[in-house]
């Protein structure tokens, strides 16, 4: 369970990008993090993963407030940046393994699991060779491995699709459900509608750091009858 | 003509805007300028000694030409040496050439407007060694009104021929040998052939230093017509520039002009012909696309310690990329080479100094003390020439969110680094100590001492370093050479380091008994590491928190 509780995060003194965030996702849920750009969705997932101390409030994965004990709760979760080129220069494999060794991911499992999301990103061929050689779409699908290589209870993935070509897509799109269905957590920001449309259990729409709207799309929509969902979110990010 | 200016002025403002971010300036920051002016004051002002004391000699001789035409080759060679890795970076692996090259340009405009961007570089070197050269020239010559403006000109379009020469090379090379437009291999081959160059021209300034004054001088003055021929050779528009200037003829400065434009003229013709042609499908890296063997799928997919594991990685990132290698590790090799060689060419010849080395007694105490200072003056020598943990977090740039998800304590990640940083020390000072060792006649149990305390030295400058960094890396830079060699960080260790290596020797003298100086000697850097460890312990929560 993902519980934040009245976070906020003020720049430089000046510019709040979260106000009072408060938000509680259950297990078994796919949540869309929906808002324009500036809205308060990289610096919230930031918060959640460490990157960034919020000001105020109080942040738990899995009932483990990441300020206090931030080792434990850094286990609970995999992390994807909307920034893909990191370790440009280690081979595919060795960031595999690296990522593996820092999670402390037993033999037999990593080699399964490599082979399993290799083959279902089609990246057996691009293994042996460095990142920097590799695609945008394939920097994304080697940084998605890293975090599918520890199996974490919950995944935060800032921007996931972007980049990725429609089988990919297809198959991250899968691997979320599949994740879901299994109990876990998933929480993906993104700027395209019908992916949350298709795929979110609930939405979370954000905007100028404060949550406008939390629940299933289907209530979102039974409440602006006769709307597409993208007249919908502008109106709701409108009245913020 | 017009879409030329404007592609020169965008990218000019580029590249300052990474110099001025527009944030609010650190103290750090605003001091830098000031500190890169101080630093550079010594070297300046031997220039000027050394052109003055020159001058002197070359007055009466109606030679004093010679010494701007030693400026002018000096400056070209310098720019040509920097071109070769300055060019590659600009023309084909800068970050903005994949935007260009989709826009509705001619090559040529591309090409010229970054020769003109990197001419302003290139200006730097001018200034260095053009100002104080120029000044012992104006102070013992005086020259006419007319220098002043005709020195103007030449100095304005001194780098533009060697800029144009190695921008030549670097695209018939990038046509000819189409895996040369791989970033990596570039920066590699460019990088060793380098290291040779440097090791090369220390060699031969050393054993020109043996050669004294006079017949230096005299060589000098043979050598003239040839050195003007050398020039001419390499750059043909040096004869008639220095010409200009010392016989002040304007016919000569059109001459040397003229030629520059020639060379304008061929370098827009080729690159029109070659530089699309090149610069589409030029590459960070090589790749291969092969499936992993079983074998080696298996031996790449064992298990390991954290932080072991982390250690490796900073090693192999630090190995694999060309700037971090040639910077960080090659300092390994360098050094030793470079200080041997001056060693074995100044004392080669010279049999009172052999037989000076071979009656010292290395078993007598107080040489001991020495010998243990050389060793913990080499442990921070190495250490901080490396700049391996000094830089280890702003290597990470805008990456430096990694070390915050993990888990993994920031302690644990800082001790990876520091590491990684220690083996390369520890090389550096094994590859220093042991040829000095048996070039010198130590015996093994006082190399052995001084190894423990280059050791305890090497760790306490490397915990300083990451102590450094961590309170304030820099993290914002386009192209990995900004963080290594443009970060002031390095200062904070370098300078120390060299200071405490020097205070060392005279501190033996304090000590009734040099046992008692190896005692403390030791005592004092076991006491500092411990220090520093916990210090750098206590600091990184905080500092994590702030980055």
């Amino acid at each position: 369970m993902i519980e934040i509780t009245a976070v906020s995060k003020t720049y430089s003194g000046k510019v709040k990008a979260v106000n009072n965030l408060t938000l509680t996702i259950q297990p078994g849920e796919i949540i869309g993090f929906i808002g324009p750009n500036g809205a308060g969705k990289t610096t919230t997932i930031k918060m959640m993963t460490g990157i960034l101390k919020p000001d105020t409030g109080v942040i738990k994965l899995n009932g483990i407030d990441i300020q206090a004990q931030p080792l434990e709760a850094k286990r609970q979760f995999g992390y994807v940046s909307d920034n893909p080129d990191l370790f440009l220069r280690l081979k595919g494999i060795e960031y595999l393994n690296f990522m593996a060794d820092i999670y402390e991911v037993p033999v037999s499992e990593r080699r399964e699991r490599i082979e399993r999301y290799a083959s279902m990103f089609e990246m057996t061929t691009a293994l042996s060779d460095k990142i920097l050689s590799y695609s945008h779409g394939m920097r994304q699908k080697i940084i998605l491995m890293g975090v599918l290589i520890h199996d974490p209870s919950i995944w935060i993935l800032d921007e996931p699709l972007t980049g990725l070509d429609p089988q990919s897509a297809y198959s991250l799109k899968e691997t979320m459900k599949l994740q879901a269905d299994l109990g876990k957590i998933v929480l993906f920001s993104t700027h395209v509608l019908e992916v949350a449309e298709k795929l979110c259990t609930k939405v979370a729409i954000i905007n100028k750091g404060q949550i406008l709207y939390y629940g299933t799309l289907e209530e979102l929509k039974k409440n602006h009858a006769g709307k597409s969902l993208e007249d919908i979110f502008l109106e709701v990010t409108s009245h913020a | 003509m017009r879409s030329f200016w404007a592609l020169f002025v965008v990218t000019l403002k580029n590249t300052l805007s990474l110099v001025d971010s527009g944030k609010k300036k650190s103290i750090w920051t605003r001091l830098l300028p000031a500190f890169l002016v101080v630093a550079f004051i010594p070297t300046l002002f031997s220039f000027y000694m050394m052109a003055e004391e020159a001058l002197k000699l070359l007055i009466p001789l109606q030679q004093s030409g010679v010494i701007l035409g030693l400026m002018l080759t000096a400056m070209s060679l310098m720019i040509f040496f920097l071109a070769i890795f300055l060019i590659p970076a600009v023309f084909y692996f800068s970050k903005d050439v994949e935007v260009l090259l989709a826009l509705p340009l001619k090559a040529h405009t591309i090409v010229s407007a970054k020769l003109a961007v990197s001419m302003i570089y290139e200006y730097v070197s001018v200034l260095l060694i053009g100002l104080p050269i120029l000044a012992a020239y104006v102070v013992n010559v005086q020259p006419e009104p007319l220098f002043y403006v005709i020195t103007l000109v030449v100095l304005i379009f001194a780098p533009l021929i060697p800029l144009i020469l190695a921008g030549l090379i670097v695209m018939v090379v990038m046509a000819l040998f189409p895996k040369a437009r791989n970033r990596d291999l570039f920066n590699y081959l460019s990088g060793f052939v380098a290291l040779a160059f440097a090791i090369g021209i220390n060699l031969s300034v050393n054993s020109v230093v043996q050669i004294d004054a006079q017949s230096m001088i005299t060589m000098l003055i043979q050598g003239n017509d040839s050195l003007t021929g050398i020039f001419g050779y390499m750059i043909p528009s040096i004869p008639f520039a220095i010409n200009a200037m010392v016989h002040l003829k304007l016919v000569d400065l059109a001459i040397s002009l003229a030629i520059a434009l020639g060379f304008i003229v061929i370098f827009l013709v080729v690159s029109d012909v070659v530089y699309f042609m090149t610069a589409v499908g030029v590459n960070e890296t090589g790749a291969s696309r092969k499936k992993l063997k079983a074998k080696a799928y298996t031996k790449m997919t064992l298990r390991s310690n954290p932080l072991l594991t982390y250690t490796f990685k900073e090693l192999k990132l630090m190995i694999r990329t060309p700037i971090y290698l040639l910077n960080n590790i090659s300092t390994v090799v360098l050094m030793p080479v470079i200080l041997l060689g001056s060693i074995l060419t100044g004392v080669g010849s010279d049999d009172e100094a052999i037989t000076a080395i071979k009656s010292i007694p290395w078993n007598d105490p107080n040489v001991l003390a020495y010998v243990l200072a050389a060793g913990a003056a080499i442990g921070l020598f190495m250490s901080s020439l490396n700049l391996i943990t000094v830089t280890a977090i702003s290597r990470e740039g805008t990456n430096v969110y990694f070390m915050k998800f993990i888990p993994m304590s920031y302690f644990k990640q800082i001790q990876a680094k520091v590491f990684s940083g220690l083996i390369i020390s520890f090389l550096g000072i094994i590859f220093m100590l042991i040829p000095f060792g048996i070039i010198l006649g130590i015996p093994p149990l006082s190399l052995f001492l001084a190894f423990i305390a280059s050791l305890l030295s090497g760790i306490l400058i490397n915990y300083i370093g990451i102590i450094v960094d961590m309170i304030h890396p820099k993290l914002v830079w386009e192209q990995e050479a900004a963080a290594v060699k443009q970060n002031l960080n390095a200062a904070f260790t370098m300078l120390p380091a060299m200071g405490l290596g020097v205070a060392l020797f005279f501190t033996i003298g304090l000590f009734p008994q040099p046992m008692w100086f190896a005692f403390t000697l030791y005592l004092v850097l076991f006491v500092l590491d411990v220090g520093a460890i916990y210090l750098a312990k206590k600091t990184c929560k905080k500092a994590f928190d702030q980055i």
